[in-house]
């Protein structure tokens, strides 16, 4: 299984924290830079690939025009996640032991 | 100032000129005015001057798109993000912010041609990266 990168755990992070289900521009909102506008859909593709999310399109919005697509994270990506956060933990008390 | 053809389509207007009654409506709309002489003026300015039709951008752009790129590059990177763009589009556009309308117009487009790019190139370094690592 391929890890998530850097982008890949902050969205997962968001996805998290932010409620059941996301858009794109929220968890752009959210994210305060980290991610961005163009990039965001591609992170959210590379997720989807791996399983870590899950995409759900409604078939009519309330306004004219496309459907905006809403993630989840799976229990997969949750799993992930918490693997990934307890992993730099880890690493960073090994950095921090070393320093010392 | 009334033009011989507005007072032609001003009905109501009383006959002699008074000054009271002089009223400047806007394009559309249709107002009252009492007048000294007890009556009541109505000057209309039925000439639309400003009324656009408005469709959601890059509608006619999605066939285009959707012909051009593959069902998966389609329908998880471009399709969301000109969802994402419209929306926001028709946000502003309730607001009446028209300067705004025109900076999502713009955006979305360089967002689209950006993504469509990378659509296109994503799959090329992956090939080559997989060739590398091979």
């Amino acid at each position: 299984m391929r890890l998530p990168s850097g982008k890949e755990l902050i969205a997962l992070r968001l996805l998290r924290d932010g409620g059941p289900e996301m858009y794109g521009l929220e968890l752009v909102k959210a994210s305060g830079g980290r991610l961005g506008r163009a990039g965001v859909y591609v992170t959210l593709d590379r997720l989807e690939e791996k399983g870590f999310v899950k995409r759900r399109t409604p078939a009519a919005e309330d306004h004219p025009g496309l459907p905006r697509p809403r993630y989840k994270l799976t229990a997969l990506g949750e799993k992930v996640l918490k693997a990934a956060e307890a992993a730099n933990e880890v690493m960073g008390a090994t950095l921090a032991m070393e320093a010392v | 100032m009334s033009t011989r053809r507005d007072r032609d389509q001003l009905s109501l207007l009383p006959d002699e000129e008074d000054e009271s009654a002089v009223i400047t409506p806007s394009a559309g709309t249709i107002e009252f005015k009492s007048v000294s002489t007890g009556k009541v003026a109505m000057r209309a300015n039925l000439r639309v001057t400003s009324v656009r039709i408005a469709r959601m951008p890059a509608t006619n752009l999605v066939a285009s798109l959707r012909w051009l790129l593959t069902p998966k590059a389609y329908s998880r990177i471009v399709a969301p993000l000109i969802a994402q763009e419209q929306h926001e589009y028709y946000e502003a556009l309730l607001r009446h912010d028209r300067w705004l309308t025109r900076w999502i117009e713009a955006r979305m487009y360089l967002l689209i041609l950006w993504n469509t790019l990378w659509a296109f190139i994503a799959p090329l370094l992956a090939g080559v990266f997989r060739g590398v690592d091979g």
